[in-house]
């Protein structure tokens, strides 16, 4: 570890999406400085990896970019990155939060996102930000519109060839590079550290994640994202234009046996999004959605949900028993439809995604003795009039973090957790 | 120059100093990863291929295939032609 640094400020941030960097900037153009911890690389959380964003279809890294850009450079936004809060107290006079900064092997301060040590890095490794689905080096700037853009050596991965620290023009790869402590005194904290999807192998039915054409409502993202990982939208098992793509409605949502009893709010939408961006940009190709019941509830969606029936995408009201594949890989779902008298059936597509569900991104919050509802997102003790109150005076929350909800009902949470936030600090009797 | 290489070369040595020498493993990985890489570049060099077209040729299953493709084209190795069915083309990016 390297030597310790003390921060202050008036209100610390945990999580950069969308919910974290709206709080951020309310509370910092209110005048209060802000930092804001982020544990990936960049910025920008979930919604800098997704296509277009339902229900008006704007391109979601166009209206991300801005927002992780006003954040960087708004004066009173600290930003910290690849940094990880791990624990957070209460003390009398505000918090006191712990953070690693985890190495880069990069001199920041020097780094002038060159890439050139990506270029020369002979070691090509998944990429997690295509969610597995491309291809990045063990030396690389995290994406395209990253913010900050420097590059990430993956130590685990590295087989230490020099070639990167060689063709550096500013000498700044560090490969001793160690973990910094960070202790940050804030006098208040908003929690937004948003969500996972259920993973790919809750269900047992659904082929365990060993299914290669199945793929994750997030890896469809990216598929459809302007810079996806293929460049197109093609199958995973051998990069054939599909055909024929279905997606499987409430996949970790609404069922008891995974523990996700929960509609998660967002999946009948964004299927039905991503539906009519493949019907778009593979106009040849017939898309399936199997659903048992459609949830449109906010502005727009329903409109939404009949212009997707209007484009000629398929609804089948019926529960999907099974998934399996043939040796082909194509995928075979066994379907129950919800019509009387119907037998089960199979029908073969290239390609299926899950319409996974949101859950909490972490099972306990930094020590705090918050209160968690029964599926682990952060309980509301005043849901209806105060959503953003967490029981815990001085401490916020924001986003999916306390429940499933799409980028707009994010967005306005947020600006009621900064709201919550700035009114603590000017009334409560805190120095 | 010669000062950078010596203090790359000497950062190197403290750090295999300190975690041990690179796993075996991983160097075996990472040669299997570029003679596959090799195979569909010289598969390509006769000119634009499909990736069942490039897997029949090298033997490599179609996923891994299409894995290579993504980081040469990723990296400006290959550019890919456009279908709208079917499957698309891959070839070499000419050197200007
Ligand atoms: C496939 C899919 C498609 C979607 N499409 C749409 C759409 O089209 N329209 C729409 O309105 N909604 C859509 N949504 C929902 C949307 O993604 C969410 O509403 C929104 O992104 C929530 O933002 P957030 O900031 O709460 O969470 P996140 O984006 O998850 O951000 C949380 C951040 O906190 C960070 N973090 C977590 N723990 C720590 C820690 N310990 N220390 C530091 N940082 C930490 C994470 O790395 C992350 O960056 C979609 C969801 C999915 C799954
Ligand atoms: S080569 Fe050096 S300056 Fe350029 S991006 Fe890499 S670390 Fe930064
Ligand atoms: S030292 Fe590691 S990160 Fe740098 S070029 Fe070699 S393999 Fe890549």
């Amino acid at each position: 570890m390297n030597g310790k640094t003390e921060h202050n400020c008036d209100t610390l941030i945990v999580g950069s999406g969308i919910a974290g960097m709206q709080a951020a900037l309310d509370i910092g153009d209110a005048g209060f400085n802000v930092i804001m911890v982020e544990k990936s690389p960049s910025i920008g959380g979930k919604m800098i990896s997704l296509s277009k964003v339902f229900p008006t279809l704007d391109c979601a890294s166009c209206i991300t970019t801005p927002k992780m850009a006003a954040s960087s450079h708004h004066p009173r936004v600290q930003m910290m990155t690849y940094t990880e809060v791990k624990n957070i107290s209460k003390k009398a006079d505000g918090f006191e939060a712990l953070l690693i900064k985890k190495p880069r092997f990069v001199i920041e301060s020097e780094c002038i996102s060159c890439r050139k040590c990506e270029e020369a890095c002979p070691v090509y490794l998944e990429d997690e930000f295509e969610y597995g689905l491309g291809v990045k080096k063990a030396i690389s700037i995290p994406f395209t519109n990253a913010i900050p853009q420097f590059p990430v050596l993956d130590e685990e991965k590295c087989i230490r060839c020099g070639a990167c620290a060689r063709v550096c023009p500013k000498d700044c790869i560090d490969y001793l590079q160690k973990p910094e402590e960070i202790t940050v005194k804030a006098k208040s904290v908003i929690i937004a550290t948003g969500y996972e999807i259920t993973p790919m192998d809750a269900k047992k039915e659904y082929g365990e994640n060993k299914l290669i054409n199945v793929i994750s409502s997030l890896q469809a993202e990216r598929l459809l994202a302007p810079h996806g990982p293929y460049g197109k939208v093609l199958r995973p098992s051998d990069g054939k234009i599909p055909d024929s793509i279905a997606y499987v409605q409430c996949a970790g949502s609404r069922d008891e046996s995974i523990g996700v009893p929960y509609c998660s709010r967002v999946c009948c939408m964004y299927a039905i999004k991503q539906a009519m961006l493949l019907s778009g940009s593979l106009p040849l190709s017939e898309i399936t959605i199997y659903y048992m019941d459609i949830r449109a509830f906010g502005k727009g969606y329903e409109q939404f949900y009949n212009q997707a029936r209007a484009m000629g995408i398929n609804f089948v009201k019926a529960k999907v028993a099974k998934i399996s594949e043939d040796s082909q890989h194509n995928v075979i779902l066994r379907i129950d439809r919800q019509e009387e008298g119907s037998k089960p059936q199979e029908v073969k597509h290239d390609l299926v995604v899950l319409s996974q569900g949101l859950i909490p991104s972490r099972k306990e919050f930094f020590g705090l003795d918050v209160k968690l509802n029964e599926y682990g997102f952060i309980d509301s003790p005043a849901k209806t009039f105060s959503p953003a109150l967490t029981g815990i005076d001085g401490l916020f929350v924001a986003g999916v973090a306390s429940g499933p909800k799409d980028i707009p009902d994010t967005i306005m949470e947020a600006g009621s957790a900064a709201m919550e936030a700035l009114n603590y600090l000017k009334t409560a009797k805190i120095s | 120059m010669e000062d950078k290489n010596k203090k790359i070369s000497e950062q190197l040595k403290a750090l295999n100093e300190k975690k041990g020498p690179v796993n075996k493993s991983l160097l075996e990985y990472h040669r299997e990863n570029t003679s596959k890489q090799k195979k569909v570049l010289d598969a390509l060099k006769e000119g634009e291929k499909t990736i069942p077209e490039i897997a029949s040729l090298t033997g490599l299953d179609a996923r891994e295939v299409l894995v290579k493709i993504a980081g040469l084209v990723k990296y400006g190795k290959l550019e890919i032609i456009p279908a709208k069915t079917g499957y698309l083309k891959y070839k070499i990016v000419e050197k200007k």
